[in-house]
């Protein structure tokens, strides 16, 4: 076997970052995902920079990140014979994943209603900024939009500033994720007679589920949690700048910390007051005066090794060229080179997961209709005069310019 | 129509915060978890505290393993690793979020847990993954964020200090939940056991960085920080609203929200400036752009300002803070925040829906041990009289030096 869901087949039909980031997640693990994207121009993401050389449609690096190891069927969704492929090609998917706003795909045969009409087993994972229905669903949605409405934001910066927006995107990598939770609860239950299902994904309410606790204690206590900058209710929990960058010194497994003074020679450290967390936790600033001051005459690696000898979990910050280069990821293998015939030489990080005996798939990204006359002719049965009939009409397009 | 994950059986063995989401996420969507507790050194999550039963009073702790069973178990005393053992063989999933080899020497690893049930799957969350140099060691989200390389984008300008956005856990548990469905997945085509190996560190890195490392790779250079701006698009920001601390974000797509944008400012000299018409003008005039935007937005009410941007077509949001989301309209409307049917009040709800069915939450987290007894005679099968009391003189937190 080659990848864990290996049996199943995707059909993709998004834009936008989390739902083709869920597709990706499906096709790592060895699901076939076939892309549908929307002639002339294909999926919007690939006039995105920054480009691996020239910009052009094959060199987006966000399209090429967020599209690895699927297919591209490139078709006139303007056109009925266009619509009526992408509908037969759905329902004989597995799951279908789409990001239109609510209520575009009514009456064009490929909403949900319509397809489970046809295959009353289909799986539809919807993904919008704020779901399908309520006050806020014809709203318009980006990162930092979401990232504000999905409460990240207010928690996220120093205290006497604005709130920051996270420099990733959260919300929508949140969001890609949680689609692929609900749209693998759904396969599951299918597999055993439970039918197909609609996933609704609010990319805010996706959001929402990484300040859980901050949430849960307004509701239970009244109390409204506020930025803190770097701060955790922890001390020491944060990165400290030390010699040559910034380390994470994190003063846990708690019962790990004192132990560890014996290799932080900073007497004062172990002054009474500092002994529990609680006192620590008390007087911050005194105890981090001290601490800082050991650590400017400190390098990164050296104060990790000191904590990790003592059992703390201790951290660097890595910069994204270190990450790219660091021992661990070497020996695990976690970023691949891929090749690509147009962008060069990739580098791609690898799966979220590792199933024992089911390899997950690195594959590159497709061009833009590289698998149109394949999927017409191999899955769709179609002969080849017809796909070249299709070609011909640009109803369809494949990669080469045959159209 | 049941819950996806009905009759589906999980041993969770994890603690804090990572493991329990997966596990809670598993819970809401209908499967049975036993959270296994050790009573000498309590979940992080119970807190410091043993006095007045304060480790059951958590609100956080309520949430995170919300529809769960608490059971204690000491594998150090007598008969306790053969409950553990039993409760492998009832058990479909067993969930495990400590340093590679800790399983194995709790005398629960991969060879025993086969043993006991052919087809168990087991997840293992760990810091950095089974394999490779860093392996042995442990880590919080604390040190995970920046590890990964994540803390590096966040900052208000390049030569500020980094900082978190603090969901290293929630991102992991989610992925923890989707490692045990794509093995529930397996199972059923194989009918074999499953083991997953899942480094946070990699999911911080997949879910979150991995087109910005992509970029470092191929172009040589790492993006920078930009705050609250966007690399190319322009204007974004975050701006101040009447009231105290309270602002509305907006971002600028393309020319025709530019356009929007000047009608609803009310500035029909922006929208005849022919430098502003690119994205690359915008961003060259972007302060003064800003000063524009902040001071239309002084004079409005957070959230009527996003409704005002949104109705002209801008990208806007207002930004929320707890109070704001438990009393907002369009979260109330889609009956997000859910009522625990045990009556212990309202919960956050599901990252996502299955349109037409109502989201449930059975009850929250449970009491130190609730379960010992429906545990030991409903599912062990033993006399009641085996159940184990929680003895409090035996209670330590994660808290206590050693």
């Amino acid at each position: 076997m080659s990848g864990a869901l290996e049996h199943l087949r995707v059909v993709e039909i998004a834009g936008g970052v989390a739902a083709p980031f869920c597709g990706k997640l499906m096709a790592s693990q060895g699901a076939e995902v076939i892309k549908i994207e929307a002639l002339p121009t294909g999926d919007p993401t690939r006039s995105q920079g920054p480009f691996a050389d020239d910009p052009g449609p094959e060199t987006s690096l966000p399209f090429l990140w967020l599209n690895t190891a699927k297919k591209s069927v490139a078709i006139d969704l303007e056109s009925g014979e266009g619509l009526s492929l992408v509908q037969r090609l759905a329902v004989g998917a597995d799951i279908v994943i789409e990001s239109f706003p609510p209520g575009t795909l009514q009456g064009t045969g490929l909403s949900y209603d319509e397809l489970s009409a046809e295959q009353p087993d289909l799986i539809m994972v919807s993904v919008t900024p704020f779901g399908q229905d309520g006050p806020y669903s014809g709203f318009l949605g980006d990162e930092i939009v979401a990232y504000a409405m999905g409460g990240g934001m207010h928690l996220t910066g120093d205290p006497d500033r604005e709130p920051l927006v996270g420099g990733l995107q959260v919300a929508h990598g949140s969001a890609g994720m949680a689609a692929y939770l609900g749209a693998l609860a759904a396969a599951f239950d299918r597999g055993r007679g439970g039918g197909g299902r609609h996933v609704d994904i609010s990319i805010q309410e996706a959001m929402l589920d990484n300040i859980e606790i901050a949430l849960v204690e307004y509701l239970h206590t009244g109390r409204v949690a506020r930025r803190t900058g770097d701060r955790h209710a922890l001390v020491p929990w944060q990165l400290y700048p030390c010699r040559d960058g910034w380390a994470a010194v994190i003063g846990g497994p708690v019962r790990n910390w004192l132990d560890a003074l014996e290799d932080i020679e900073a007497p004062r450290l172990a002054d009474a007051q500092f002994r529990h967390v609680a006192g620590r936790m008390a007087h911050p600033k005194e105890f981090e005066k001290i601490l800082e001051s050991w650590l400017s005459t400190h390098d990164r690696a050296d104060v990790l090794a000191r904590g990790r000898q003592h059992g703390l979990a201790f951290g660097v910050l890595n910069r994204p060229e270190e990450v790219l280069d660091h021992p661990q990821h070497r020996e695990r293998g976690f970023f691949q080179r891929i090749d690509h015939p147009l962008a060069g030489e990739l580098v791609m990080c690898g799966e979220a997961f590792r199933v024992a005996g089911a390899p997950a798939v690195h594959g590159r990204a497709p061009l833009l209709g590289e698998h149109t006359t394949a999927v017409l002719t191999g899955l769709m049965g179609m002969s080849a005069a017809d796909v070249e009939d299709l070609l011909d009409s640009g109803v369809a397009a494949a990669a080469g310019g045959a159209s | 129509m049941g819950l996806p994950l009905d009759g589906v059986r999980v041993l969770d063995l994890s603690h804090d915060w990572a493991g329990p989401h997966a596990t809670r996420l598993l819970a809401d969507l209908g499967a049975e978890v036993i959270k296994v507790e050790y009573p000498r050194r309590l979940d992080g999550m119970r807190g410091g505290h043993l006095t007045d039963g304060r480790f059951d009073k958590h609100p956080r702790f309520w949430q995170l393993h919300r529809g769960k069973m608490s059971l204690t178990l000491d594998l150090e005393r007598q008969g306790h690793l053969e409950r553990a053992r039993a409760l492998v063989r009832w058990a479909d999933i067993v969930v495990d979020a400590s340093r590679p080899g800790v399983l194995d020497r709790l005398g629960l690893g991969w060879d025993v847990l086969v043993a006991e049930r052919s087809d168990i799957i087991l997840i293992q969350l760990s810091a950095f993954g089974a394999t490779g140099p860093d392996s042995a060691h442990g880590g919080y989200g604390g040190g995970i964020e920046p590890h990964s390389g994540v803390q590096a984008f966040t900052a208000y300008a390049p030569e500020l200090p980094p900082r978190r956005i603090r969901e290293m856990d929630v991102i992991n548990g989610l992925a923890g939940a989707c490692a045990v469905l794509t093995a529930l997945v397996r199972r059923q085509v194989t009918g074999e056991a499953q083991r997953v190996d899942m480094s946070q560190t990699e999911v911080a890195i997949t879910s979150l960085a991995g087109a910005e490392l992509l970029e470092t790779a191929v172009l040589g250079v790492a993006p920078v920080p930009t705050g609250n701006r966007h690399r190319s698009a322009a204007p974004q920001g975050c701006y101040p609203c009447r009231g105290e601390d309270r602002w509305v974000v907006l971002t600028v797509r393309s020319t025709d929200e530019w356009h929007a944008l000047c009608r609803v400012l009310g500035r029909p000299d922006l929208l005849s400036d022919r430098t502003l018409e690119s994205a690359g003008g915008r961003m060259a005039a972007h302060d003064r752009i800003d000063d524009v935007i902040a001071n239309w937005t002084r004079q409005r009410d957070h959230r009527a300002a996003m409704a005002e941007l949104q109705e002209a077509g801008v990208a806007a949001g207002a930004v929320l803070d707890p109070s704001d989301l438990a009393a907002d309209t369009h979260l109330g409307e889609r009956g997000w925040f859910v009522d625990a049917e045990d009556g212990s009040g309202r919960y956050p709800g599901m990252p996502f829906r299955f349109v037409g069915e109502a989201p449930r939450i059975r009850r929250r987290g449970p009491f130190l041990g609730e379960h010992n007894a429906h545990v030991t005679t409903e599912i062990l099968g033993l006399p009641e009289s085996e159940a184990e009391a929680v003895d409090p003189d035996e209670l330590g937190t994660a808290f206590d030096p050693e």
